[in-house]
């Protein structure tokens, strides 16, 4: 009997905990509303049709034939199978992703370190240094196309950097005109941008604590023995960080499609632009089917990478003030 | 003269020498990093020069080649083109704000139970969400465009604001995590001791104190959107009223019609227009832009 | 590992359950006869053949937002809202990039949510962009129309090589609406300031290869020694080069190897490009940029040709009011300077070749108002259709019953800004239409893949592109590798399309 009672009590108590532990649980789903709702029907609910679609030939008004069959295409390496088209595609776009991105971590690592220093008008210099990276795309690919602009059979015609390469007695160079120096000047218009960078890895540095710098002064250390001990280590996650977001944006590269097209000889047909084209292009007739598939081996790559990165990160130093 | 008096204007000399070495070196090594600076300068400025020098220039002067660098007359009535795209320049607007505003509006309120409570399910919604930024824009393309089609959004303006009201993407929610908790959590402890509850805490007590983040998120949100060309593109349809300044800009310069007659220079006197809008931003908001480059790299 | 079994089988069992679900999607592919018979059907039910011009409806029409073909559509919408009073009519301008990309997923938005109201009945199309539009259900294939209603007849109005140019296999999906045959415009101020007599280039007959040589070499060694800057354009006159042609455009760049003897595709389907006549073709052109007697690929449509920077141009009669604007930032020409000629001969006359091409008005396979819109289409290509767009200036009509008449209005523009235009020779623009004229469709037939005949076209340009573009020490070899890499790019690229 009394054990009964106790027991009750405990029940109800615990009810009441559970209720009251239901309840904060629901507050704090509460917020997550948006989030949830948005995910929902934003992107579960495509990410489902998106299956469906990559497993059909889903040509935007009907679906006559559902399988394997697209995924079959992307893997068929014939001589005019769609295998040679995609990955000819992903690898242009790993090596937008490579040159790009190591170009533009080490240039701006560098130009951070120049500008990392006390001089009058260091702030300005900075700002001046950044601005570049707020020309819109669109606008920038403008001007890029008009100064890289090349006529070799016609020198006069020229845009501007071929005219001064002239002036200079240097022969004039094919720039975007040839799908072997495409994409490299596409990733030297790049340098322009690596203000944005610059500007991170100086909040980095301004984050590592003076007094390592100190202690390592104390020991005699010099300025590249500090630089390599000290200011190298402590960037690490930042260049993790930036390593992991800057390749998933860049397997995605899209933009240029507005001002280059696909390049010569497919020099910048990047997988995005191609999955796009698949789809929504008319001189083939839109496979959307086929460019949900590619849509997902696209997926599968950059899940696959990202965790590969994960996995290896044992090199990055976290302070001990991170968590 | 003594000997003395020789030896210490020698050493006077000696220690003035050195001084002006040191001087002469220092000053050396000013004029060098100058030097590079102003290369620098010049090299990042380039664009901006190029592109207004260009909007100058007088349309029977680019024909012809011989390309040059600096117009030889000053055209400004190329910049009337602006009047064409006064209308897109307004969509724009509307969209810019009202993401601007409702994305990181929701991202802080899908933050703050990240950031201040516990409950069930934490650790998955989190890796669930932070999962989300893997999956490329490209799966989703073609399956939201027939999602947009069924709710009749195709055309619309409302197409490009519609996604601002979700949470405003993972990034930006995970780096309003990370900047609530720096803020200690005393403060709302004190104030639910006080009888507060979840909701008041935070439109009262937190979300004040993420200004600043938010402020960045938003400035991010109108630099990223005010030029954004893909989802436009994939949305607008054939509303041309609707279109914003980046695709009408698109259209307006991929048109044959337009390509025909040589109009680089208006082009380009557009692009001064476009670029205006980012660079006015950042110069005004240059503290917040850097603070929260800070927290969003750092914290990574 | 047991968590790993769990994830490796309920993705099995979703792909399951989607395929199980997406087989309830699956609808059947037609056969031709299934979609004659639903059109027979459906113009015995729907369509009234017998409508008058009191017929009331609406018309709802979609054309390219570009000036040229507003001003087309607004002539051509008035005259028919004048026959036919009762049908109202709709507009819908699309930018011209959307062509491409926007109408077909307009079209399967429309085609799965059922609702077709923003759709157009009538549509401007051309035989570049219509084999993807058909393979997607978007076209109507119109001669079906035609064989029921005895009052028209699509053979006994167009001119053949139009007829051909709006067919795919035996279907008929568009009304051609113009006939446009490249010739040679020339500015009679820069060819007097050369000192060069106008009679040098006869109305009536097309120049030959040698007179049409020494013609420009002629103009260039005029220039070249002419002082002084033109006060039009502020650029010195020895900037000034004979001709402005765009070689990379499939309308000229065909009719250019096909003078030399050239070829894309041998009769039984093969790849015949990488012949010496192509070779010899590219290498005719390459070397008139090598001697400064025209502009390289970097220049765009007559753009030369309006700032007075060369007194000869080949266009065709489309940019007609362009070339005569002189509102523009760009001088143009005054019309009383302009004169047309045939398109001259560019080899042996043998092989005389002159591009040609159209575009038209086509239906859209699911139109709600199919009645309207085939009153439209035949009124289009009735004479008074014809007239009413002629009197804009930029077109021949494509009714082959026009083409010779005195009286067509292409041949008597009213307007005040033609007013100006002497001794302007229209039999220019028809100049044997019958034998002379080409389009791309000689090569693209012989393409069997359908879908890789309009990438075939671009292919071709694209190695005229690269030949052009080759360096002024290499072009030789260039051009040669240029034709062998575009042999293969367009055997792939139909091997490609076929899946």
């Amino acid at each position: 009997m009394k054990s009964k009672t106790l027991s009750s009590e405990n029940a109800a108590l615990s009810r009441k905990r559970a209720l009251r532990s239901l309840k904060k649980n629901l507050v704090s789903y509460s917020f997550l509303l948006p989030f949830i709702v948005g995910t929902l029907i934003f992107t579960l609910y495509p990410i489902v049709m998106s299956l469906l679609y990559a497993l059909s030939n889903f040509n935007g008004t009907r679906i006559t034939q559902i399988g394997f069959f697209n995924f079959g295409y992307i893997f068929d390496f014939s001589e005019f199978g769609w295998g040679r088209r995609v990955f000819g595609s992903l690898g242009v776009t790993f090596l937008y992703v490579i040159g790009n991105m190591t170009l533009s971590l080490v240039l701006s690592y560098l130009l951070a370190l120049f500008l990392h220093r006390n001089i009058p008008a260091i702030r300005a210099i900075r700002v001046l240094c950044y601005l570049p990276c707020l020309i819109p795309g669109i606008a920038s690919g403008v001007i890029w196309t008009d100064a890289f602009s090349t006529n070799l059979a016609d020198p006069s015609m020229n845009g501007l950097f071929n005219t001064w390469l002239m002036k200079l007695g240097l022969e004039p160079m094919t720039f975007f005109t040839a799908a072997s120096t495409s994409l490299p000047t596409l990733i030297f218009t790049g340098l322009w941008g690596i203000g944005g960078g610059m500007i991170m890895w100086l909040a980095a540095f301004g984050n590592i604590s003076p007094e390592l710098y100190e202690a390592a002064k104390m020991d005699g250390a010099g300025y590249f023995r500090r630089l390599f001990f000290i200011t190298v280590p402590m960037s690490t996650p930042i260049l993790f960080y930036n390593v992991v977001t800057s390749m998933i944006g860049g397997l995605q590269v899209f933009g240029t499609y507005a001002n280059y097209g696909v390049g010569v000889e497919d020099s910048l047909h990047f997988i995005a632009i191609r999955i796009y084209i698949t789809a929504f292009q008319n001189t083939f007739p839109g496979n959307y089917g086929l460019a949900c598939a590619m849509a997902w081996i696209l997926f599968v790559i950059i899940a696959a990478l990202t965790l590969v990165m994960f996995k290896t990160g044992g090199w990055i130093q976290y302070g001990e003030g991170d968590e | 003269m003594t000997d003395e008096q020789i030896i210490t204007t020698g050493e006077a000399e000696f220690i003035a020498e050195i001084k002006k070495r040191k001087q002469r070196r220092q000053a050396g090594y000013y004029v060098a990093k100058y030097a590079v600076a102003v290369i620098l300068v010049v090299f990042f400025m380039f664009p901006y020069l190029f592109m207004v020098n260009k909007s100058l220039m007088s349309a029977s002067e680019l024909l012809a080649g011989d390309a040059h660098f600096f117009p030889h007359h000053f055209q400004i009535s190329n910049y009337s083109i602006v009047k064409e795209f006064w209308g897109n320049i307004l969509n724009t607007l509307q969209v810019v704000l009202i993401n601007g505003f409702f994305g990181p509006l929701t991202s802080c309120i899908c933050a703050f139970p990240f950031a201040r409570h516990n409950f069930k399910g934490k650790k998955f919604m989190f890796a669930f969400m932070m999962s989300t930024v893997l999956l490329p824009t490209a799966v989703l393309m073609i399956p939201q465009y027939f999602l947009y089609s069924q709710l009749n959004l195709i055309g619309k303006l409302s197409s490009q604001w519609i996604g601002a009201f979700w949470g405003g993407g993972a990034l930006n929610i995970f780096l309003v995590i990370q900047f609530m908790r720096t803020i200690p959590k005393d403060v709302d402890n004190a104030a639910r001791v006080d009888g507060a509850n979840e909701y008041q805490i935070f439109l009262f007590i937190v979300f004040p104190l993420c200004f600043n983040v938010f402020l960045y998120m938003a400035i991010g949100a109108v630099m990223g959107l005010w030029m954004d060309f893909q989802s436009p593109l994939l949305y607008l349809g054939n509303a041309q009223d609707q279109y914003t300044v980046g695709l009408a800009f698109y259209y307006y310069y991929t048109s044959s019609s337009n390509v025909s007659s040589n109009m680089q220079n208006r082009l380009m006197a557009m692009c001064v227009v476009m670029s205006l809008v980012p660079l006015l931003l950042f110069l005004v908001f240059q503290k917040q832009m850097i603070g929260g480059i800070k927290i969003g790299g750092l914290k990574g | 590992m047991k968590k790993l079994l769990c994830i490796i089988l309920s993705v099995f069992l979703c792909l399951g359950a989607l395929l199980v679900s997406g087989c309830g999607l699956i609808e059947k592919e037609q056969t031709d006869d299934e979609i004659r018979q639903e059109i027979e059907e459906l113009i015995e039910n729907e369509v009234d053949l017998d409508a008058g011009r009191d017929y009331t409806g609406t018309l709802k029409v979609l054309y390219q937002d570009i000036p040229s073909e507003t001003a087309i559509i607004d002539a051509l919408l008035g005259a028919f809202s004048q026959a036919y009073p009762n049908i109202t009519i709709e507009r819908i301008p699309m930018v011209e990039t959307n062509y491409l990309t926007l109408l077909p997923n307009m079209h399967s938005t429309a085609y799965r949510t059922g609702d077709y109201s923003e759709m157009p009945d009538v549509m401007w199309t051309t035989n570049e962009v219509f084999a993807g539009w058909i393979q997607r259900d978007m076209l109507m294939p119109v001669n079906y129309f035609d064989d029921a209603d005895d009052s028209f007849s699509a053979a006994d109005t167009f001119v053949e090589l139009m007829l051909e140019d709006s067919m795919l296999g035996e279907r008929m999906y568009m009304f051609p609406r113009d006939y446009d045959q490249i010739v040679m415009y020339y500015n009679r101020e820069l060819l007097e300031l050369a000192g060069i007599p106008e009679s040098r280039i006869p109305s009536d007959r097309a120049l030959t290869s040698a007179e049409f040589n020494q013609l420009l070499r002629d103009l260039r060694t005029a220039f070249d020694n002419m002082e002084g800057t033109n006060p039009a354009n502020e650029h010195p006159y020895s900037k000034v080069r004979p001709l402005d042609a765009i070689w990379t455009w499939g309308s000229l760049c065909w009719p250019t190897l096909k003078s030399f003897g050239g070829s894309v595709m041998a009769e039984d389907g093969s790849v015949d490009f990488n012949t010496p006549e192509n070779i010899r073709a590219a290498t005719y052109v390459r070397e008139l940029i090598r001697d400064e007697l025209t502009f390289g690929t970097g220049t765009t449509k007559h753009a030369n040709f309006v700032n007075n920077l060369a007194p000869l141009c080949f266009e065709t009669r489309a940019v007609l009011t362009d070339l005569i604007d002189q509102s523009q930032e760009v001088p143009g020409v005054a019309p009383k300077d302009l004169g047309v000629a045939p398109m001259p001969i560019l080899d042996s006359e043998e092989n005389y070749a002159i591009g040609a091409g159209c575009s038209g008005y086509g239906m859209y396979r699911y139109a709600e108002n199919p009645t309207e819109a085939w009153l439209f289409l035949k009124f289009m290509a009735g004479e008074e259709g014809q007239n009413a767009f002629c009197s804009t200036g930029n077109g021949v009509p494509s009714n082959k019953n026009l083409l010779f008449a005195e009286n067509a209005t292409w041949r008597n523009l009213t307007d005040p800004q033609f007013s100006a235009l002497t001794n302007f020779n229209h039999d220019a623009f028809v100049y044997k239409w019958d034998t002379a004229a080409c389009t791309l469709q000689d090569f693209k037939l012989l393409v069997d893949v359908v879908a890789a005949r309009e990438p075939v076209a671009q292919a071709v340009s694209e190695v005229m592109t690269i030949c052009l573009g080759s360096s002024l020490d290499t072009y030789q070899a260039d051009i040669a590798r240029a034709f062998e890499r575009g042999a293969a790019n367009i055997y792939s690229t139909i091997e490609g399309y076929r899946i």
